[in-house]
């Protein structure tokens, strides 16, 4: 995914919007978006590009019904709580 | 109220001092001072020398505490004068109403208006001057922030600074003109009354040099009411943020998160709402921040700043 409009970037935007169809209302979702992936590989930080669901509290991915990946993208959890500021 | 004989005063005074000599570390004693007696509430026109006390525990309770508390007890006839024992807590007020804290230098009249100071609507609170944009069609001058920070009626009257770090009427520095939160973008623009004079900076930062889209790994830097001048990196963008607006739920598009790039690092706080993020590289905005989280890590969040200008019909003005 190096370029912002190649074919890969249009089907995370399509995976990201059927996530936000599915989620955006659930009162535990602060964020919907695509980006570099939480889950470290031995302490290390990848760019590995995936979706993020993020929510307000800790919660099992299974209580969002989130399902590993979407179209062949993985999908993260991020526990993350953004306030107007 | 009665009067007092000087021999009188002075005497309370001495006793006072010997009481507080004895008893002021004692953990039930909130005050001592002379004052009149306090009987059955009412103010008698007695002197004495008065023991403000946490609790004041009477009869058999008393005897009961005095057993098993014999350090706490306050033995009147230590004291040479008449005594009082009123139950009173006095605690500290930090913030009465409507003492406000000294704002930071941001939160100060600024006799030139620039991007990174302090700016509200005219109901009491405080955000972030993001910059200042000029109207595609009619080339009018406008200070671009959240809709959040200025919202309201068109024409509601702009403070620089804002009203929660005093702004009051005369510092109003524009009205406001439209939003595009129908739009699903938290921005507003208010025209320039022309009360003060504006260039094109973002304080502490540099100039605004133009506008570039956000992207991951974008180093980034922002100047703002609540934490100053901050820098992170993109970690995320795309996003959708959900939020209730017209008593209905909508989401805030084309967002992106900014992280800090030290660990323990800061991006943002309260009263950054409507300042710009710039790429650090080339001073162009990238977006207008609007929210953060501090827990369990850093992040801010920020609205692409292309689809801002685009929505509000406006550009920046670069060369001014």
């Amino acid at each position: 995914m190096s370029q912002a409009n190649s074919e890969s970037w249009r089907q995370a935007r399509r995976a990201r919007d059927e996530l936000a169809d599915q989620l955006l209302d659930h009162p535990d979702v602060s964020l919907i978006d695509i980006g570099y992936d939480p889950d470290r590989k031995g302490g290390e930080a990848t760019e590995r590009i995936v979706l993020r669901v993020h929510v307000r509290r800790s919660l099992d991915r299974e209580a969002l019904g989130l399902p590993e990946e979407i179209d062949g993208i993985p999908v993260r959890v991020v526990v993350a709580d953004y306030r107007l500021e | 109220m009665g009067t007092v004989q000087l021999e009188t005063l002075r005497a309370a005074c001495q006793a006072r001092d010997l009481a507080a000599a004895y008893y002021l570390l004692n953990p039930r004693v909130t005050l001592i001072d002379v004052g009149w007696r306090i009987q059955e509430g009412e103010i008698t026109e007695e002197l004495a020398v008065r023991f403000h006390v946490r609790d004041k525990p009477t009869g058999f309770q008393f005897e009961a505490f005095s057993e098993q508390n014999p350090d706490l007890v306050i033995d009147p006839d230590k004291i040479p004068f008449p005594v009082d024992f009123p139950q009173a807590v006095y605690p500290l007020h930090w913030y009465p109403y409507p003492y406000r804290a000294q704002p930071p230098p941001r939160g100060y009249v600024f006799e030139t208006l620039r991007g990174g100071i302090s700016i509200s609507n005219e109901y009491g609170t405080y955000g972030t001057l993001g910059g200042i944009v000029r109207d595609r069609d009619t080339d009018e001058d406008m200070v671009l922030s959240n809709w959040h920070v200025l919202g309201g009626e068109k024409g509601v009257r702009i403070y620089q600074p804002g009203s929660a770090d005093g702004g009051q009427f005369e510092h109003t520095i524009a009205f406001l003109e439209r939003h595009v939160m129908d739009r699903g973008i938290d921005a507003a623009v208010a025209k320039l009354s022309a009360t003060r004079p504006w260039i094109n900076d973002q304080f502490e930062v540099a100039p605004v040099s133009g506008v570039v889209a956000p992207s991951l790994n974008m180093r980034v830097v922002k100047s703002g009411r609540g934490s100053g001048v901050t820098k992170g990196v993109i970690d995320g963008f795309e996003g959708e943020y959900p939020i209730e607006y017209g008593g209905l739920p909508r989401k805030i598009k084309h967002v992106f998160r900014i992280v800090p790039v030290t660990k323990m690092g800061e991006v943002s706080r309260p009263g950054d709402s409507g300042s710009w993020w710039l790429e650090k590289d080339s001073n162009k905005t990238a977006g207008l921040h609007f929210a953060g989280s501090d827990y369990p890590e850093e992040a801010a969040l920020a609205i692409a700043m292309p689809q801002v200008l685009e929505a509000l019909n406006v550009r920046i003005p670069v060369t001014a």
